[in-house]
């Protein structure tokens, strides 16, 4: 029987989400989708520098990032805010704070940023009658948590040089993995943010960006970086175990 | 040797377009745009993974005849350098320096020095052999303490404007090369604009031929008065519109610029476009170094993409994709810096439509050569789709000879060199009432 579609409803919901395989709809029926739909919120976009959550916040919700760009950080001790991760459209944050009361981390949009509020308390009674949603949010944590590993990888890595091209060569994964150019994207983030994630000043930052460049690894105009010769982009990150495939 | 077409032909094409220092033009300048805009878009341009390089466009006004004028606007153009180099990262030094307006021939050595470290202290001044610190002189002030005093302040290019006859200060150029620079490891490059309105032909080549003697880096024949290196261009730069008397003088023009290009390009000069000729070793550097002239303000050719600070009355920065202009007034100049804050006062910001003509017409007017695959990788657009209106008003053009327009790239002729920015304004938005088809973006 067909039913018109209204254009709020094809416009905003789970079932048409270009990010459905990588969110929680994914491996749900249409009859599961739509339930889980009732409770998302779609926010509108905010725009740069908007809090999502703050730390010390009371955790109610999870996001998932729809479009732009999101970074996490920590507040040190010492009042520096160091940054954590950056999330592109399809990541779910806030999964952080699910074993404490408060948030542990601070959400702040790096460009005009839409995201889906998930309430957790009732995503998690939805779940509990629903086993293929619990088991995809289960997947979506493992996912972030491997995520996680890798940065303390990157940390490790003695070269400032090594470490910009195991994150360049994330980045590429996760554009891909949304079907977008893996060798053509655009950085959503300052150099000064990015230097923040990896450890290195603003300066040292883009003298590594030129070094790459100069060697003929990647290409950059503004913001756009073009990944030239991912093969030796990845000798450089991973060494000669080229073999060895990124997971976002 | 280059040929021409004939001048009738040319001629025919000739009429008034703006100098494409600035695009879109001044006239487009609003003045909702304010000094937050301006420090929006200097911390934007911070965050590039390589952020481009600085330029800094120092102007000094004519001062008038009193000692005061000058110390006044001097203290005012510290504070306002000051404030500026706080909007900008520490590690971005300024590589290319350009100093012009009359008034910069009354600074003496003190004053000179005093700016100078006013720049190096709050943005740092890059030293070394690919800077290009370049300093506008007036023709009465040719000494040899003047210009080594310039020398040894860091300064490598001097810009003079020859008005009038100017065949003196050309023979006092070639005495001082032949005995003061010739012996420098890194002599100053120099750059000489003449005008041609009023010259006659036996003149000018009497005039070429001293030039030719001398040999100075880069030579630009300006055909049009207002049109003047030392001050920014007051409007758009279209010549007064005065019917007969205008034809006559811009044909008399062309034929001078004619005459100017042939003669220079035959001997070892190389044509830029718009009557900008610069020496093939120079025009080589240029290429090696990025493979893009760029055409700025003052029509001179940038090598880099940077980010350009204006710095003085009137003085328009361009920073990432928008353009600010200080208050021209030189009390509304003076009354906000007083009162501690940025001069801006007008500006224009470019919109996606807008960065892609810029594109099409820096390219135009910088190499005369247009790429299509490099325009439409960075905006995402088909050229031939997009453009389609304009390829058809350059067909009329193409026929005459003025451009070749070929499945990937358009090239200008020589003689379309000559007319470059006639040739620009088909993709200027503002002067065409082309139909718009549709956007097509990938």
């Amino acid at each position: 029987m067909s039913r018109i579609a209204t254009l709020s409803e094809s416009r905003d919901n789970c079932q048409n989400c270009r990010l459905r395989t990588l969110c929680l709809p994914d491996n749900l029926s249409r009859e599961d989708v739509g339930k889980l739909e009732g409770i998302v919120q779609h926010r509108k976009p905010v725009v740069r520098g908007t809090y999502l959550f703050q730390a010390g916040q009371r955790f109610t919700s999870i996001f998932a990032v729809r479009t732009g760009a999101v970074k996490t950080s920590t507040l040190l001790a010492n009042g520096d805010e160091h940054i954590s991760g950056f999330h592109l459209p399809g990541e779910v944050i806030g999964l952080d704070a699910i074993v404490s009361r408060d948030h542990p981390s601070t959400a702040i949009a790096l460009e005009s940023t839409s995201v889906c509020e998930i309430p957790y308390a009732e995503l998690e009674s939805l779940g509990d009658c629903m086993p293929t949603l619990q088991h995809q949010l289960v997947r979506i944590m493992s996912r972030e948590l491997l995520a996680e590993q890798g940065t303390g990888h990157l940390l490790t890595r003695r070269a400032a040089e090594q470490r910009l091209a195991v994150v360049l060569l994330k980045f590429s994964e996760r554009f891909a993995s949304r079907g977008l150019s893996a060798l053509c994207f655009r950085l959503p983030m300052s150099r000064l943010d990015l230097g923040n994630y990896l450890g290195l000043v603003p300066e040292t930052m883009s003298r590594t960006f030129r070094r790459l460049e100069a060697q003929g690894l990647v290409s950059i105009a503004g913001k756009e970086i073009e990944i030239v010769d991912i093969c030796a982009l990845k000798t450089m990150a991973f060494g000669e175990e080229a073999s060895r495939t990124v997971r976002a | 040797m280059t040929r021409f077409l004939d001048s009738a032909l040319l001629g025919k094409h000739d009429w008034p377009a703006p100098d494409y220092g600035i695009f879109p033009g001044l006239n487009r300048f609003s003045e909702k745009l304010t000094a937050d805009d301006y420090r929006l878009a200097a911390h934007g341009s911070n965050e590039d993974p390589i952020p481009k390089p600085l330029t800094a466009h120092v102007r000094i006004p004519p001062q008038g005849r009193e000692a005061d004028g000058m110390v006044r606007y001097l203290a005012c153009l510290k504070r306002e350098i000051a404030f500026q180099g706080n909007l900008f990262d520490g590690d971005r030094r300024i590589e290319r320096l350009i100093l012009t307006g009359s008034g910069v021939e009354y600074l003496d050595d003190d004053q000179l020095v005093d700016l100078l470290a006013s720049l190096h202290r709050h943005f740092g001044l890059k030293r070394g052999r690919y800077r290009d610190f370049s300093l506008s002189i007036g023709t009465d002030c040719l000494s040899v303490q003047r210009l080594t005093a310039r020398v040894a302040l860091g300064f490598n290019r001097f810009t003079i404007d020859i008005q009038g006859s100017g065949a003196s200060a050309i023979n006092r150029l070639i005495e001082i090369k032949a005995t003061d620079w010739s012996a420098c490891l890194h002599p100053p490059t120099v750059e000489l604009a003449l005008r041609l309105p009023g010259q006659t032909p036996a003149d000018l080549s009497v005039l070429l031929e001293r030039l030719l003697c001398l040999r100075p880096e880069r030579i630009t024949l300006y055909r049009d008065v207002d049109n003047c290196s030392n001050d920014w261009p007051v409007a758009s730069g279209t010549s007064s519109s005065n019917g007969q008397v205008v034809t006559l003088e811009r044909s008399a023009t062309l034929a001078l610029l004619m005459q100017g290009v042939e003669r220079l390009t035959s001997s070892g000069y190389v044509h830029a476009g718009m009557g900008h000729l610069a020496l093939s070793s120079d025009a080589l550097i240029a290429e090696q170094r990025r493979g893009r002239f760029h055409y700025c303000l003052e029509g001179h050719r940038l090598y880099d993409d940077a980010d350009c600070i204006g710095l003085g009355a009137g003085a328009i920065s361009h920073v990432a994709d928008g353009y600010y202009q200080n208050a021209r007034a030189l009390t509304d100049y003076y009354a906000c810096l007083e009162a501690g804050e940025l001069a801006i006062c007008r500006g224009f910001e470019l919109n996606a439509d807008d960065r892609v003509r810029h594109d099409v017409i820096q390219c135009l007017m910088g190499n005369g050569y247009v790429p299509y695959v490099a325009v439409e990788k960075r905006h995402r657009i088909v050229f031939r789709n997009y453009f389609a209106p304009e390829l058809l008003a350059l067909l009329e053009m193409a026929n005459d000879g003025l451009v070749d327009i070929r499945r990937d790239h358009i090239a200008l002729t020589q003689s379309g060199l000559l007319l470059s920015n006639r040739l620009a304004m088909i993709f200027d938005s503002a002067f065409n009432e082309l139909q718009r088809s549709y956007l097509q973006m990938i």
